[in-house]
């Protein structure tokens, strides 16, 4: 008996010791360690470092434990098992009987108390007193001198229905002209008058205002986007004997007495474009003059004239051009058109780097993920304040789109009795905004349509169709038209998509949802040029493009980009400052403007005033999340990129 | 190093079992325990491995000069001075900051408080040496001349961390040599097996529920109780976890070691929790504290106060913590007044009911004193329904509903179904068939729990950048 007994005990040792001994013998030994986990886009722990200090500390050994467990065998396997042994803890609870209500990641993230004595006084100080710079960058490169010029006599392409230009006259503005040669000094020179304010620049910055003055070329400095005149709108069809003070040669022969262009230097960026224009100031009795356009280096430039009489002009690639503007033999400028590749300097890996969303209370509820956001009263002012210095210091109009979440469209008040009201956020946000500032409120349009599809099930973003409606309400809030959603493109790109949802909560009852990317295409064409994280440049030829889910849009988050719709101004541009809710929002902006460019304040540290003073920018947006809204770091972070560190 | 560990169940272990059973010679056995022990707990504490060393030679040396000597005030001494460098030790690591913030609060000074790392399992550890000191002290058991095998004794890594607090006289017979047969394997197997799936899968998932429950923004009287329900589960099967796997693991090198719980979530009264809830902690305090006071001879009251603020200390240096522990020598002293004899008294059955229900209310009630060493007032006021938003909520409903299964499966294996229905029936199969069954336990059970803690081991970088 005793020996039958023996017997079965060590048979059940040996088998025991087979499944498990082996098992560990096997994690013991593993030849080939897998480095890189795909599905928590992480590196594997590897072997540490043997050092004293490591053992005293304890890490060495801690290391050693996670590099066993994190190289376990079948581990992508076991994981997946272990998820499903999660789901079996008890059931789903139903609100009303019907829908299902679970609750997820309900513990909120310990957030770092911040100083916010120091950073209002810092606000404080910044509104209302001068608009410093605590670290003046290098702004863009002067180009080097002595670029040749070629044959002046040679054309550029230009579009068979337009072989002229017409300058028959220059402006009557001579209670102007006080202020005009400080319009045509170098335009680097300009930077104290970025700091002043002007009043009438909402509607400078507007494409409005050229269709009003087809036939007479303005000595607008655009790039600025701040010193605007008394729009000269007065298309005046008679030649007025004008006489200015010009940098030309002295005023000779019959009917041409100058000519002069809106600038004799201009930075660009690679993918980004701007407007040249040149005045003819004539003696009575001038027919219409044409000028030629010349252009020494096509390959890093690009022009094409615009219908308003000037010329459109294209960063295609890094290197100097020389754009040369001549009448007859006798008159003769140049503009000097520099393209740069923008200099992104990319932060070191931030640990401590904020999400743009906080997953915070989410929850499943009927068939889709939802999330919640809450309200901090001083955080929105930091963020108000934020878009309040913006406008003070580059003096275009600053628009504001807070993006709602997903748990907005939610009726049931069973539901809605326990979370924030976003609406009731959006308000008082609102209230916080200097009257200089655009705060668009796009609940109330989101409201309407709730039925939509406007977020998606199983990510924090909403999808492109929740993003039109913010558009509509920011166009209205401008008195622009709307592109009406019907007239997009329309297209699925994927049926099958899983966001972010999975990753941030582990549970598999989020696999149960499913959602589809919706694209809406822009009705103009556009290009787009990606700087990613290493600085090296990418070219789309739409801003929306093949890559999955809602990375599609405007390929998703990076430092620097810089959209361009030839069929729109180039003298219209929108800086966006923005975080990943922006990029569903931003190709809506290639209705109406020449050049976007999208500045991922957390991906580089570039100071967006010091290199894009110089540019034009007539319209900035901020466009993010209401929860980052509500936090301190997006705000301290939009400042950095003007250089100003706070608290 | 710590038993729920992919690295200790699949590197350590592994390594340990051939080394120890390939070889024969029992020295060398007690030299490969005292090893990888001292490697288990240099695992986690680098520099207080040495700690640890230092002060059981510090004992062994206390223990071979008492033993030395007959003249009773020089034994006196060296004991008095073994006590008092274990109790300073445990106090210095353990209680200095606390006694320096008590000292600030009540006489209104203002010492700057040092903060000290405290050594995992010192608390276990110096109750260890000194029950050897006084043991030898009182004759109860002969001075151990080898430095080794004491050493074994107390840096045994299966209970060096979390006990049970195994005494010396327990065990110091099974220190020079132990037999483990294959049955003595498999039964310490089957044990540790029990107790790592009590650990991993739940009082690991009673963790989350208490973090869910209690970090919600409003508090709802349901919500917080059983937030309270869940800690009591949660520290049960946490605790007896690991006194399973310490008992397993000593089984399955041939040390036999006392039980440490026996079921207290059924006790009838708070007297019986106490003789089936952490075992070895209350009979050292007996032996140690309650009886050379003078026990219920003399001043029995004031015997138990000091023996509960010393269990109440012993478990952190906290008032709450101490609070706990009067609270439990109060109900002690009502019962051993009135109460027990009250329910003995009336019939058997409802005396029985009662006493369940009364023992579950003042235990969980009793741990979330225990819980709570910040805003302990005002948590305790909300299970009292201050400062409550209602009854429950969206979230507290939604929380509980998806952990219903779990609650259920805790408070069913906190009962002691299983020893029932195997003392019933599962004796009298044959033995083959019995060891079948526990087999198929352990690999079950193991098996479910490296899933488990390979699924932890999962932290996908959260916060993408898109």
């Amino acid at each position: 008996m005793n020996k039958n007994n023996k017997i079965v005990d060590i048979v059940c040792v040996a088998l025991v010791g087979a499944i498990f001994g082996g098992t560990a013998l096997w994690n013991i030994v593993q030849p080939n360690r897998p480095t890189i986990s795909e599905s928590e886009k992480r590196m594997l722990a590897t072997m540490p470092e043997f050092s004293l200090s490591s053992l005293a500390d304890g890490s060495y050994f801690a290391g050693i434990s996670s590099f066993i467990s994190d190289t376990f065998i079948g581990r992508e396997q076991l994981v997946g098992l272990s998820k499903k042994l999660d789901t079996l803890t008890g059931v789903d609870y139903s609100v009303d009987g019907e829908e299902n209500f679970v609750l997820l990641n309900p513990v909120s993230e310990k957030r770092e108390e911040e100083d916010t004595d120091a950073i209002s006084a810092a606000f404080e100080a910044l509104l209302n007193g001068g608009a410093q710079q605590n670290e003046p960058e290098k702004g863009p490169e002067n180009p080097a001198p002595g670029t040749p010029e070629t044959d002046p006599i040679v054309l550029p392409e230009v579009p068979e229905d337009e072989p002229e230009e017409n300058a028959p006259e220059t402006p009557e503005e001579p209670e102007d002209r006080p202020e005009e040669p400080d319009e045509h000094a170098e335009p680097e020179d300009k930077s104290d008058e970025g700091k002043s304010e002007e009043p009438e620049e909402p509607e400078g910055s507007e494409g409005s205002e050229e269709p009003e003055t087809p036939d007479t070329l303005e000595n607008r400095d655009e790039e600025k986007g701040d010193k605007e005149k008394e729009p000269a709108s007065e298309a005046d069809p008679e030649k007025e004997p004008e006489s200015e003070e010009t940098e030309a040669p002295e005023p000779e022969g019959p009917a041409v007495t100058a000519l002069q262009l809106s600038r004799d230097k201009m930075t660009l960026t690679v993918g980004s474009g701007s407007v040249l224009y040149a005045t003819v100031n004539a003696e009575v009795g001038g027919e219409d003059v044409t000028v030629r356009w010349t252009n020494s280096n096509k390959e890093a430039v690009a022009i094409s004239l615009n219908p308003n009489g000037g010329i459109d002009v294209k960063g295609l690639a890094p290197g100097t051009a020389i754009l040369a503007c001549a009448y007859g033999k006798d008159f003769r400028e140049t503009c000097e058109v520099t393209v740069t590749e923008i200099e992104i300097e990319v932060p070191d890996y931030d640990e401590n780097m904020t999400a743009d969303f906080l997953p915070d209370g989410l929850f499943i509820y009927g068939d889709a993920v939802y999330t919640q956001a809450s309200y901090s009263e001083t955080n929105s002012r930091y963020y108000a304040q934020t878009a309040a210095y913006y406008q003070k210091l580059f003096g275009c109009r600053v628009n504001v789109i807070v993006a709602p979440v997903s748990s907005m469209v939610i009726q049931n008040p069973n539901v809605t009795s326990k979370i924030a009201d976003q609406g009731e956020i959006l308000d008082k946000m609102a209230a916080l905004y200097d009257p200089a500032v655009n705060f668009v409120n796009a609940y109330s349009k989101l409201w309407e349509h709730k039925k939509d599809y406007l977020f998606f099930r199983t990510d924090h973003h909403w999808t492109q169709r929740g993003a039109y409606y913010a558009y509509a309400a920011w166009a209205e809030s401008v008195d622009l038209e709307p592109t009406p959603l019907e007239d997009f493109e329309f297209a699925i790109h994927q049926e099958d998509y899983q966001g972010s949802m999975y990753n941030w909560t582990l549970n598999e009852k989020v696999k149960e949802f499913h959602d589809s990317v919706e694209v809406f295409y822009p009705t103009k064409k556009n290009t787009m040029t990606v700087t990613d994280k290493n600085g090296k440049t990418w070219q789309f030829n739409s801003c929306i493009n093949s890559n999955s889910g809602y990375l599609c849009f405007i390929s998703g988050d990076h430092p620097y980009t810089v959209i361009n719709v030839p069929e729109n101004p180039q003298d219209k541009n929108a800086l966006v400052m923005k975080d990943s809710f922006g990029n569903a929002f931003v190709p809506f902006l290639c209705e109406h403007y020449g050049n976007i460019i999208v500045v991922d304040a957390r991906h580089t540290t570039m100071n967006v005033y010091n290199q894009l003073k110089d540019y034009g920018i007539t319209d900035i947006f901020f466009v993010n999340n209401i929860q980052a809204a509500n936090t301190y770091g997006w705000a301290k972070r939009y400042m950095e990129r003007v250089g100003q560190y706070l608290p | 190093m710590v038993f729920s560990h992919l690295f200790f169940l699949y590197v350590f272990l592994a390594l340990l079992f051939l080394a120890y059973f390939a070889i024969r010679n029992n020295a060398w056995r007690r030299g490969v325990l005292v090893a990888f022990s001292l490697l288990f707990y240099a695992w986690g504490e680098p520099v207080c491995v040495f700690l640890m060393i230092g002060l059981v030679a510090a004992d062994y040396l206390f223990g071979r000069l008492i033993s030395a000597t007959r003249v009773e005030s020089r034994r006196k001494l060296w004991l008095v001075c073994a006590i008092v460098s274990n109790l300073g030790v445990l106090g210095f690591y353990k209680y200095l900051g606390f006694f320096i913030e008590t000292l600030n609060t009540i006489f209104n000074v203002s010492i700057p408080t040092v903060s000290v790392t405290m050594p995992i399992g010192i608390s276990f550890f110096t109750f260890q040496t000194m029950s050897y000191v006084i043991d030898v002290y009182r004759e109860d058991a002969k001075v151990q001349k080898s430095y080794i095998r004491l050493l074994l004794y107390v840096s045994f890594f299966p209970q060096l961390i979390a006990g049970p607090i195994v005494r010396y006289k327990d065990i110091e017979a099974q220190l020079e040599s132990r037999t483990v047969s294959a049955a003595d394997f498999n039964e310490g197997l089957f044990r540790f097996s029990r107790g790592l799936a009590k650990k991993v899968l739940i009082a690991d998932n009673c963790a989350k529920v208490i973090d869910s429950l209690y970090g919600l923004q409003e508090a709802t009287l349901l919500g917080r109780w059983a937030g309270a329900v869940f800690f009591t589960l949660q520290l049960y099967f946490d605790f007896s976890g690991y006194s399973d796997m310490a008992i397993g693991l000593g089984r399955m090198f041939g040390f036999r070691f006392l039980e440490n719980f026996n079921y207290p979530l059924i006790s009838t009264s708070a007297t019986d929790f106490w003789r089936r809830w952490h075992m070895s902690l209350g009979t050292f305090f007996r032996d140690y504290v309650y009886i050379p006071l003078g026990g219920n001879r003399h001043d029995q009251q004031r015997n138990i106060l000091v023996v509960w603020f010393l269990t109440g200390l012993w478990h952190g240096a906290s008032w709450n913590f101490i609070l706990w522990g009067l609270y439990y020598a109060v109900l002690l002293m009502i019962e051993k007044a009135t109460l027990l004899d009250w329910f003995k008294r009336i019939p058997r059955i409802p005396s029985k009911i009662l006493g369940h229900i009364y023992t579950v209310f003042i235990t969980v009630f009793g741990f979330a004193i225990f819980y709570f060493d910040k805003n302990l007032f005002r948590s305790l006021g909300y299970l009292f329904g201050i400062g409550i938003s209602g009854l429950t909520d969206l979230f507290t409903s939604s929380i509980l509903a998806d952990n219903l299964f779990l609650l259920a499966a805790a408070i069913f294996f906190a009962i002691p179904v299983f020893p029932y229905l195997w003392k019933r029936w599962g004796e009298k199969i044959p033995y083959t068939a019995q060891r079948i069954l526990k087999t198929a336990v352990v690999i079950l059970f193991v098996g479910a729990s490296t899933v488990r803690l390979v699924g932890n081991s999962y932290s996908p970088f959260l916060y993408f950048r898109f």
